[in-house]
């Protein structure tokens, strides 16, 4: 009775969050989707909190477990060591949230990290050595060769239908609610591959958007671009009235910061695959929106509006150009960015400011159409289970734990009374966490205690967002960044066949190198762009059409998940 | 306090030998420990070159590939022609920069040992490395930010020609880097355009160094071509070490703080270093010392093991000894003096105690021989039932079935010392003269020598031999000793329990000597003598008249024809005792008829006859002695009472006539006879040797007993007997006869 008066609570909800979604405007089915996916996010808490009490009946009707678990043999447990964590610990097994975690689980994990910056070498190493971890946290969607059905073609890793049923309640319960995740999650096949890292709300993913110098613009009496136009005005003021010798400055070398780009956005284009308004795959950096937003990258380049050394620019210079007032707008995440280099910046100068600014558009007023987004499920941080691992139950007991929502909140705030308190409900960070004795930065602090901040195989949590941001112009930057229709123009996480993955990595590795060189030469002006069609005559001849082709039958098969 | 003075003294002696004895293994031992110090010294010399040769060969090879890469750069034409390019880089060069970028970003990749690779641009201070294109200030600020070079410094540095110099550059962060610059080939002189940088952390080439240590004690460092320490495992312990002395080999070097160290070095083959090894000599003499130490153990070891067994020795055969003397002072009443050597003192004590010995063996000899003859002596005076095994066990071996017993009796009472002698002479001869046919034992019986002779068979043939053999032996007494000794031989007699038997028959024979006057009597000989003597009534009768008349020469002619005719070997020894015993009755009967009645009491014939056997003229004679002195007694009381007799048997005679008549008592009697009734029955009684109313109840007995034969009742016998009534009769009777006379009547 109980249990069936709650779902029947959790779809009213539903119904009632829909509902209120429809005055938004826009396509119904989108929407309708939007809002279940917000609903999933937006009560977090309390879907894995229904999560959490369904797990214990289900785990009656299988059979008796609770969690910790006896003692057994040690789990290896491969992982890259994210900068936050690696400033104070050597591994993710130092820090205080991997002890908490094997203790709360009962397994013991020895954790193997490859190098900084080598995450896709050391993994083809080790595949090529064979002797694989237990568990291997990776993209495994996007960076396994041929994909994760191929992955398990290979016998690299295995597939979990029969483990989730059999041991992991939890994430069982957590996809049953979430048809779409769980679509998202799964091979075409339908063949459940990882333990997924699944942001809980789509606020959560709106995480690059462009940020410029707040102070300067009160300065110049200028407000916050929302045009390509405007972008200019603002730049060129920069330039000339701040003495900015590079005022935009971006990671150029960080691909997300390339794919996720604002400006090409403002084109309604993408330098790689969207989904276009017909539902269909296609390839921006082919198409005339990217000739149109090349012309105006190198005219401002040209102008001496972007940085001169664009193409080698990495996070250090970057940092050091906006902070020292070399560069005046950048791009990046409102943490790790925005945050970073306003505490960085405001040591020698207080009135620094940086500003989140909207996805800009052609026209004045209008609503972008394009815009960053990730999918709530991207494939990165996620786990999977490998074939060499001998004790799979105890594997899928230990990652099926976060997922339960005892987990959800380990692994989101920590230990309670220790890393966070409940506040009337709400899951407040101490002052450990948030004024860290030691003098660590929030995010560094986090990173100790918990994952939420950054990825892992766990359902992040907005709460932490939240309270992360400390700065109000870092609080801003959803609702900025997120004002766009880009969710419509996202790829969702298709899959294509092994066979269709080599071919169009092959395909796309040529098409993507040109590309890339080209978008390079176009900017620096060393190409004309009367070459443009040449260009893309070239790409065609690399065998577009067939990645396209590739590309729509994964789309359709996903979407007949 | 002396006894241990002395202990002490010796346990000294004993010691120092055994020091002495220790120094060789002591001075083995110092060889050995010299010897392999020395060779665990250069062992370890070989170790430390063989380290450095290691080092030499990685940290060249790396250096040697930074030094290749670094010309390949330098070479470069990309590289080569931008650094033509002046004042600062046009939009054209950013391609050419984004490859070298790219270029640098792969070599970086594929050298792990290298950590960071760029080009300094000296014509437009700017700088492509691994981390991106960037102004040279906004590179030194980032990466190469340190205390010893300000930026102006590293401008100058990197502008300024190199060829595989190497600068070392402590980062603010920590992470101290060594850079391997080269200049770009095309430059002129003073005015290089580019310089290629390579960047190698120490934290690597630390890792390399530690990593080939054999031990963690020691130090592996590199050494530049000042003598400045580029690099070393562990910093600090060898900053007193001067390394311009340093030449390849091995010599020490004292480091700081007192503490030594053995430094190898090695020089690079690529550039103008010098890997060098510290090995503190303390580790050296911790080897040492293990092997001192090790050696100390083993000697000491050696040394209680050696003093354990020479002690374990000396107590296992010095103890016995001192038992020993600790046993002979004990039981002995000597004690060793202070001086005196054990060993002589032992050996006279020795002498003396086997001496003693000797005396005891005999004794216990004699013992044996008295214990035997005490099994002996057992045997043949008492019925044997055991058997011949359990005599065995006391040394008497009589296993033949039959058995003969001998006595031999030496001549000799008086001379006790003599009669041993004869008694050994008797023994041995005759156990001598016999072993040859038969299992002799002998036996000392008293005086007497008993010999059991054990035969198988109870043939004559035997007695035969054994008879010649006493004779052989008595004629040996004879002749060579002078004494006689008599035999007596017993019957054979079969089993152990005839020895007994056969010694009693000897014993019997003994008599036998005196009546066959013969030194060897056999038993088998006297058997068949007359058991009867011949000694009739009539003869006695006469004697005893003769002697009651008082006649000693008839008495005595009568006696002496009776031992005449029957003491002559004819009439066994026995039965001549018995003829002797008869006699002397017949003597004291004579001399009772003759009223010498004290006759037995007063003439001791115990003393005369039974005990001793006489020859047969000595009994002869006394009994004519005893005749003569009993006759003579005799006649002098037939003297003193004949008158006194008549009136006893007138008083008899009257009493005869009268006793039927109830009143007659002693009163009327006396009344008859004119005397007093007391001196009546004292006469009577003196002359008759009874009383007189005893004779009166005699005679009424005697005649009630006649007249019940008759056939009288007791009624009627009582009156006619004297009775005055039958009462007084029956009591009477019954005190005389012992039965009532109705009893006595039922008889008949």
């Amino acid at each position: 009775m109980k249990k069936r008066s709650l779902s029947l609570l959790l779809t009213a909800a539903m119904t009632a969050t829909a509902l209120a979604g429809c005055g938004g405007g826009g396509g119904t089915a989108q929407e309708a989707s939007t809002a279940q996916a917000n609903n999933n996010g937006g009560a977090a808490g309390g879907t894995t909190a229904a999560a959490g009490s369904q797990a214990p009946a289900q785990a009656e009707g299988t059979a008796e477990f609770s969690y910790p678990m006896a003692a057994g043999d040690k789990l290896t447990y491969w992982c890259e060591l994210t900068t936050t964590v690696a400033a104070n610990y050597a591994s993710l097994g130092d820090t205080p949230f991997s002890k908490g975690w094997q203790e709360e689980t009962g397994a013991q994990i020895e954790f193997l990290h490859p190098p900084t910056g080598q995450l896709k070498e050391q993994f083809s190493l080790i595949l090529a050595d064979g002797n694989l971890p237990d568990l291997m946290e990776y993209n495994w969607m996007t960076d396994y060769p041929g994909g994760p059905e191929k992955a398990i073609k290979d016998g690299v890793i295995l597939p979990l239908n029969d483990i989730f049923e059999q041991y992991c309640p939890n994430i069982t319960a957590y996809l049953a609610e979430n048809p779409d995740i769980d679509k998202m999650i799964k091979t075409d096949e339908g063949h459940y591959y990882v333990f997924p890292f699944i942001r809980g709300e789509k606020k959560l993913c709106n995480t690059i958007g462009l940020m410029l110098r707040g102070d300067w613009l009160e300065e110049l009496n200028l407000e916050v671009p929302t045009t390509i136009d405007e972008w200019h005005t603002v730049l060129t003021a920069f330039k000339e009235k701040k003495g900015a010798a590079a005022p935009y400055c971006f990671e150029y070398t960080n691909g997300q910061y390339l794919t996720n780009d604002p400006f090409a956005f403002a084109f309604e284009t993408s330098r790689s695959f969207y989904l276009g308004s017909d539902g269909k795959a296609h390839f921006g950096a082919a198409e005339e929106n990217y000739k149109d937003f090349l012309t105006t990258m190198a005219q401002w380049y040209q102008e001496g509006l972007i940085d001169p050394d664009l193409a080698t620019l990495g996070n250090d210079q970057v940092s050091a150009k906006i902070t020292n007032g070399t560069a005046g707008a950048s791009k990046g995440q409102a943490g790790s960015r925005m945050g970073t280099w306003t505490t960085a910046a405001r040591s020698s100068n207080p009135a620094f400011k940086l500003k989140a600014a909207p996805p800009p558009t052609l026209e004045k007023g209008a609503k972008a159409e394009f815009g960053q987004i990730e999918n709530q499920y991207s494939g990165r941080a996620s786990v999977a289970i490998t074939t060499s691992c001998k004790d799979v139950e105890r594997a899928a007991r230990l990652m099926d734990w976060a997922y339960s929502d005892e987990g959800h909140l380990y692994f989101n705030f920590g230990t309670e009374g220790e890393s966070y308190n409940m506040v009337d409900g709400y899951p407040t960070y101490t002052d450990l966490i948030m004024k860290n004795p030691d003098g660590l930065p929030v995010s560094q602090a986090m990173s100790a205690y918990i994952r939420g901040n950054y990825n892992g195989p766990f359902i992040q949590d907005i709460r932490y967002l939240e309270q992360y941001y400390t700065l109000d112009e870092q609080k801003e930057t959803g609702a900025v960044w997120g004002d766009s229709n880009g969710a419509a123009h996202v790829m969702p996480p298709v899959t294509p066949t092994s066979d269709e993955s080599r071919e169009f990595s092959t395909i796309m590795n040529e098409i993507n190198t040109y590309r890339d060189e080209m978008t390079l030469k176009f900017i620096f002006g060393t190409e004309s762009l009367d070459k443009f069609d040449e260009y893309v005559k070239n790409i065609e001849n690399m065998g577009l059409s067939r990645a396209l082709e590739i590309q729509n039958a994964a789309l359709d098969r996903y979407n007949a998940r | 306090m002396e006894k241990r003075v002395k202990k002490g003294r010796l346990f000294l002696q004993m010691f120092l030998s055994y020091l002495g004895m220790l120094a060789i293994p002591v001075a083995a031992a110092a060889v050995i420990y010299g010897y392999s110090s020395q060779v665990i010294r250069e062992q370890i010399e070989r170790m430390n070159d063989n380290l450095l040769e290691m080092i030499q060969r990685d940290i060249d090879q790396q250096v040697s590939d930074v030094q290749k890469l670094a010309a390949r750069l330098a070479m470069d034409t990309g590289v080569q022609m931008l650094s033509k390019v002046k004042g600062s880089f046009g939009t054209e060069d950013r391609m050419s920069l984004y490859y070298l970028y790219n270029d640098l970003q792969a070599l970086v990749m594929s050298e792990d040992f290298v950590s960071d690779a760029f080009v300094y641009f000296n014509n437009t201070q700017a700088v492509c490395g691994i981390n991106g294109n960037m102004s040279a200030e906004l590179f030194y600020d980032l990466y190469y930010r340190n205390k010893e070079y300000s930026l102006e410094q590293f401008r100058e540095y990197m502008g300024s020609p190199h060829y595989n110099d190497v600068l070392k550059i402590e980062r603010e962060d920590g992470d101290d880097i060594l850079l391997f610059t080269m200049t770009t080939l095309n430059s002129y002189v003073g005015e290089s355009s580019a310089t290629v940088g390579i960047g190698i952390r120490f934290s690597e080439l630390e890792r390399r160094l530690e990593s080939m240590k054999w031990d963690d004690a020691m130090e592996a460092m590199i050494v530049d071509g000042d003598n400045g320490r580029i690099c070393s495992g562990e910093a600090g312990e060898t900053e007193g070490v001067d390394f311009k002395e340093l030449e390849e080999g091995n010599h020490m070097v004292s480091g700081r703080r007192g503490r030594r160290y053995m430094i190898s070095a090695l020089a690079s083959r690529v550039v103008n270093w010098r890997y060098v090894a510290l090995l503190p000599m303390a580790l050296i003499e911790k080897s040492a010392e293990k092997i001192q130490m090790i050696t100390g153990i083993c000697l000491f070891g050696c040394g209680i093991l050696g003093f354990g067994v020479s002690y374990y020795l000396t107590e296992k055969n010095y103890n016995p000894l001192k038992s020993l003397v600790d046993t002979f002072k004990k039981h002995g009443d000597s004690q060793i003096g202070e001086h005196d050597n054990v060993y002589l003192w032992l050996n006279h004590q020795m002498d003396e105690f086997f001496k003693k010995h000797v005396d005891a063996n005999r004794l216990i000899d004699a013992n044996r021989k008295s214990l035997k003859n005490y099994y002996l002596f057992q045997l043949l005076q008492n019925y044997y039932g055991g058997d011949s095994q359990e005599l065995e066990k006391y040394g008497i071996h009589l296993s033949s079935e039959y058995n003969l017993v001998i006595l031999f009796e030496p001549a000799e009472k008086e001379d006790q010392k003599e009669l041993v002698l004869q008694r050994f002479i008797i023994m041995n001869v005759f156990e001598e003269m016999c072993q040859d046919h038969f299992n002799v034992e002998m036996a000392e019986m008293g005086e007497r020598v008993a010999a059991i002779v054990n035969l198988p068979q109870p043939s004559s043939e035997y007695v035969d031999i054994l008879k010649e053999k006493i004779e052989n032996l008595q004629s040996m007494a004879g002749t060579p000793f002078k004494f006689s000794c008599a035999a007596f031989m017993g019957a054979i007699c079969r089993g152990l329990e005839g020895i007994h038997a056969s010694y009693l028959q000897a014993c019997e024979l003994e008599q036998y000597t005196v009546l066959l006057e013969t030194d060897l009597i056999v038993y088998d000989d006297v058997k068949n003598l007359q058991l009867q003597y011949d000694y009739p009534l009539e003869t006695e009768q006469k004697i005893i008249n003769a002697i009651e008349a008082g006649d000693s020469r008839q008495a005595g002619q009568l006696v002496m024809q009776v031992f005449d005719h029957n003491l002559s070997g004819k009439v066994s020894a026995d039965s001549c005792r018995y003829l002797v015993y008869d006699m002397v009755g017949t003597l004291v009967r004579g001399a009772g008829r003759g009223g010498y009645t004290g006759a037995a009491r007063e003439l001791d014939f115990p003393d005369g006859f039974s005990m001793k056997r006489l020859p047969v003229p000595e009994l002869k004679q006394r009994f004519a002695a005893l005749l003569d002195q009993i006759c003579g007694r005799v006649l002098e009381i037939k003297k003193e009472t004949d008158q006194d007799k008549s009136l006893s048997r007138k008083i008899e005679a009257y009493i005869q006539e009268n006793f039927q008549d109830p009143d007659l008592n002693i009163s009327i009697t006396s009344q008859h006879f004119g005397i007093t009734p007391a001196y009546l029955s004292s006469i009577y009684k003196k002359q008759t040797g009874r009383s007189l109313l005893d004779y009166i109840n005699t005679m009424r007995i005697s005649r009630a007993q006649e007249l019940l034969e008759q056939g009288c009742s007791v009624v009627e016998a009582a009156p006619m007997s004297g009775f005055r009534d039958s009462g007084s009769f029956i009591r009477a009777f019954k005190k005389k006869t012992g039965v009532t006379p109705g009893q006595f009547k039922k008889k008949f």
